[in-house]
């Protein structure tokens, strides 16, 4: 019964603006990936593995030309479109075009259901929206940030199952990038922005006054 | 290793990236930021080039370095990036255990931000025979207080159900713990990074993740999946997505057995109502799912109600679904009206009632996924009063030609119910809109369809020639105006013989502006109208300068040379002699495959051809799962024993006889089918297939399959099996041996499965007819 198997998603895409993947991550059950790799590797080694033939009609889980083929058929449909959900080779779409890229999220059939798909692929607007704080979602920020982007599809979808769709909740899962030896830098300022800026200045005024004293 | 894959690899920075993350990560100390930068790169270098950029080889050697970051403790920031590169590289890499103790030391470690990822990457580098090893660490996160370490846990062990099934059922009391509980957040301070703080609010998303693996541990357990509809509720399940799978739960034990909800009746026999205090259970419950107010939960309550064509509650669903379709929210609109056209044929009532009213709204809805919907689901259930207002109100002109072809397929199932207005808003498209070559071929074939019909309608017909007359004035589509000449040509003197020359003037235009393709249709369309174009064709015949067309025009003016005076009385001759044809056209080209097969043309008899396939032996078309059988044209045998003079089948006869009973049970030999590859010819074994079928009188027939086995393979086989039986059909098959099986339709079962057990390997052959 696929129906009431709680992996529903198939994919998450990030697309720029011409087409070309910024992100793409289709799911499918972890053992199966990995047998389908150690298949692959193997018939490789034994030079039985014609790369082209098989590729070229593969599946959509596995094969990177299927998947770039979909993903331009896909962005053809929908750049421009505005129409934010649709049904495309049997998959419900739902996609948001936000500045110069376009986020995608695509379900395994087409009889899931779509309410729940939204509610998803909102938590992960929602978070990217909370945590890349600079100007929101768009190329260059989310390529500056792409660890950040990562961590949050990968907090809310593992392999297929939706894990999480609250935004904030997803959000607060996130870390942020190390902070080696010297913890004040411009970039954390700006990330902060000037209220931000001037209590942890105020606070870091405030230890070191302490500590000489 | 190609010399392609070297070229694709110059183009990035795949190796630099390869060589730095080696070098990087065996660095002592190591730098934290720095790590955590490479390995974002390397993520994005494997998810947008596909994991297949790097080789088994280097995606080991990637492993085991990125695995030496597990020695650096107290940082949750480089820990989490490092638990997303290793869920990503272990489905490629090999030797994936070794991480397991580092990973598993994480997992007992005290709850922290980066727990749930540890479990979750721990299910990754598992396998079959290592899964048990995890169950008391996923026991323990199971019943952890934190929601995400639970979640976590419980989704892997969802992901380890195919391969550790009886792992995981041991941990059912404590998943099933998990629907029931509501946990909280715990807000943990990562170490290592500095983080701005967000609340997260707990939706109760492990409820779902629990009843998704539940259901999937109890599935083949009718009794126990009624319990859990029972004992979780919605009193007790407060997150949607638990909710949702709830009432799919409902609906998947309905329709497994009806009979739960026919207890009171759905259908109330005596007429009498089924009080609402005895209503049935499963119907309250979905009667709860539509009242409440949660969209996903009342979709999917509809979707089920629908589906499963439960009548007590499909005047509410609509009802429901009528309310969605005014939300702003466009996915809820999107799903409502997805199931709407799904099931409008079913229900055209129901819908009239209550929903084409709002459904007209949406026809200009700024959504046009939505608008096509509409349009085709109004148009599905509308009828003569609604159908002509609503056709004026499509607003055809800024939509996508995707979705004005979806409008003009299903104009084109009602044209036969309302031909005037559609053909007339068809003209109209046709003549006024820009549009590609599929478009405007879509609208000319429907319109086609109108010209074709039987029925009189009065001046409909010869409107659309005349506007099609116009059309071609100034199309741009080569395609499209040798169409439409064709069809000029055709129904032109049929439908409105008085008005030739108007058709006429129109088409010898073409022959004067257009391209050769275009003249040479033209000239055809010409010849159609014998009493007024001899002149005009004679004038063709000797000034076009392309060779097509001026052989045409010599052609077409030869034959009505041939024939009788042009009179309009020629017109039913060629009618006619059309007609045949275009019914000989399948026996042709049946007859010029085989020429084409055998080279052979001295059989070709173009007297033969007249005479129309025996349609019941063309029917006996042996298609062979996947496998294209070639056409061994139709081998035909005449319905006496005449053939079986043939000494090769006397001898099968023979066989077939001896083995079930002679000619007084089987009866007379009917009809032999034509001798069927169902192999390739490169596969192990060849396979032909040949159908006999006797008939004892007139009512009993038996089918005898006769299989034709070869042996391709250099050495022999022992103990070939076909079919379900067990018994051994062929003991020994010789290289390049070729053997007759026998086998009677009852034999097969109706498993066309040829199952070749030879001694050590075992062959399926599986089709799906015979």
């Amino acid at each position: 019964m696929s129906g009431l198997s709680v992996d529903t998603i198939s994919a998450y895409l990030i697309l720029d603006n011409k087409g070309e993947r910024i992100y793409a991550n289709y799911y499918s059950n972890p053992f199966a990936k990995t047998s389908y790799y150690q298949a692959l590797s193997e018939s490789k080694k034994n030079g039985t593995h014609t790369e082209d033939t098989k590729e070229e009609n593969g599946d959509l889980k596995f094969s990177y030309k299927t998947q770039r083929a979909f993903e331009q058929k896909l962005f053809k449909k929908t750049h421009k479109q505005n129409s934010d959900i649709l049904i495309f080779d049997n998959h419900i779409v739902l996609y948001k075009e936000c500045s110069d890229v376009c986020l995608y999220l695509v379900s395994k059939s087409q009889d899931e259901n779509e309410v729940l798909l939204q509610m998803s692929f909102d938590g992960i607007k929602d978070a990217m929206e909370l945590v890349l704080e600079n100007g929101g979602i768009d190329k260059s920020n989310i390529k500056d940030n792409y660890d950040i982007v990562s961590l949050i599809i990968d907090e809310a979808i593992d392999d297929g199952v939706p894990l999480e769709c609250e935004g904030a909740t997803i959000a607060s899962r996130i870390t942020t990038a190390p902070n080696v030896e010297a913890p004040i830098t411009i970039n954390n300022i700006k990330e902060k922005g000037l209220l931000g800026a001037w209590g942890f200045a105020k606070n870091k005024l405030a230890e070191t006054l302490q500590q000489n004293l | 290793m190609s010399a392609k894959t070297y070229k694709a690899r110059a183009e990035g920075d795949q190796m630099t990236v390869y060589q730095d993350c080696l070098t990087t990560f065996n660095e002592s100390p190591i730098n934290p930021k720095k790590c955590r930068k490479l390995l974002t790169r390397l993520y994005k270098i494997l998810i947008t080039k596909g994991l297949t950029t790097f080789n088994t080889m280097e995606c080991t050697s990637l492993f085991f370095s990125i695995s030496k970051l597990f020695q650096h403790q107290n940082n949750d920031s480089l820990r989490q990036m490092v638990y997303l590169v290793i869920k990503e590289l272990s489905s490629v890499s090999e030797d994936t255990l070794m991480a397991t103790a580092s990973i598993m030391k994480d997992v007992q470690h005290v709850d922290s931000i980066i727990k749930p990822n540890a479990v979750r990457t721990l299910t990754r580098v598992l396998d079959s025979s290592t899964a048990f090893s995890a169950e008391r660490l996923l026991k323990s996160c199971t019943i952890s207080k934190d929601p995400s370490i639970a979640s976590a846990s419980i989704v892997s062990s969802y992901h380890l159900l195919p391969i550790a099934d009886q792992t995981i059922k041991r941990l059912s009391n404590e998943t099933m713990e998990n629907i029931e509980a509501l946990k909280s957040f715990v807000n943990y301070q990562p170490s290592g990074c500095e983080v701005p703080v967000f609340y997260p609010q707990s939706k109760y998303m492990s409820q779902y993740h629990a009843l998704g693996v539940t259901y999937q541990l109890k599935k083949n357990d009718k009794i126990g999946l009624m319990k859990l509809v029972h004992q979780y509720d919605p009193s007790v399940l407060k997150n949607q997505f638990a909710l949702v799978e709830w009432c799919k739960l409902i609906g998947h034990l309905i329709e497994r057995d009806p009979s739960l909800i026919e207890e009171n009746g759905h259908y109330s026999q005596n007429g009498a109502k089924p009080s609402s205090d005895n209503e049935n259970e499963y119907i309250k419950f979905l009667r709860w799912g539509c009242y409440k107010k949660i969209e996903a939960v009342q979709l999917e309550v509809c979707k089920i109600v629908l589906k499963l064509r439960i009548v007590k509650l499909v005047d509410l669903v609509f009802q429901t679904l009528s309310s969605f379709l005014s939300v702003p929210r466009t996915s809820t609109r999107f799903a409502a009206i997805k199931i709407l056209n799904q099931y409008a044929a079913v229900y055209p009532g129901n819908l009239k009632a209550s929903i084409n009213g709002d459904l007209e709204t949406l026809i200009n809805d700024s959504n046009k996924n939505i608008s096509t919907y509409a349009i085709t689901t109004l148009l599905r259930s509308g009828d003569a009063s609604n159908i002509q207002s609503l056709i004026n109100n499509i607003q055809i002109n800024d939509v996508s030609d995707d979705f004005k072809i979806i409008i003009i397929d299903s104009l084109k199932s009602l044209v036969s119910k309302f031909p005037e207005t559609i053909s007339k808003f068809l003209v109209d498209l046709l003549k006024n809109n820009d549009g590609s070559v599929i478009f405007k071929t879509k609208i000319v074939d429907c319109l086609v369809d109108v010209l074709q019909s039987e029925e009189n309608l009065g001046t409909t017909k010869t409107e659309i020639l005349e506007n099609l007359c116009d059309f071609i004035e100034d199309c741009e589509y080569t395609e499209v105006l040798v169409r439409i000449l064709y069809v000029l040509g055709e129904y032109g003197p049929k439908l409105d013989f008085e008005n030739s020359s108007l058709y006429v003037r129109h088409i010898y235009n073409r022959v004067n502006l257009e391209n050769s393709i275009v003249r040479s249709a033209a000239v055809i369309a010409l010849s159609k109208f014998p009493v007024f174009t001899k002149n005009l064709l004679e004038t063709i015949k000797a000034n076009d300068i392309d060779d097509e067309v001026r052989d045409r025009a010599a052609i077409v003016l030869s034959r009505a040379a041939q024939t009788s005076t042009p009179t309009a009385s020629s017109l039913s001759i060629k009618k006619k002699s059309h007609q045949q044809l275009s019914r000989d056209i399948r026996v042709l080209e049946s007859k010029l495959n085989i020429y084409i097969q055998n080279g052979d043309f001295s059989t070709f008899e173009l007297p033969a051809i007249s005479e129309p396939v025996d349609s019941g032996n063309a029917d006996v078309d042996m298609v062979s799962g996947g496998l294209e059988g070639s056409a061994h044209g139709s081998h035909e045998p005449s319905s006496n024993s005449a053939t079986t003079n043939d000494e090769e089948y006397k001898e099968i006869i023979d066989t077939i006889y001896h083995k079930y009973g002679g000619a007084s049970v089987l009866g007379k030999l009917v009809s032999i089918s034509p001798l069927q590859e169902l192999t390739d010819s490169s596969s192990e074994f060849i396979i032909y297939a040949q159908k006999y079928l006797f008939q004892q009188d007139s009512s009993e027939k038996t089918i005898i399959f006769n299989f034709k086995v070869e042996n391709t393979l250099d050495f022999a086989v022992q103990n070939l099996k076909i079919g379900s039986s067990d018994d051994v059909q062929i003991s020994n098959l010789e290289p390049n041996e070729r053997t007759d099986v026998f086998l009677s339709e009852q034999e097969l079962q109706d498993e066309y499965v040829l199952r070749f057990i030879a001694d050590g390997f075992e062959e399926i052959f599986e089709f799906n007819s015979l």
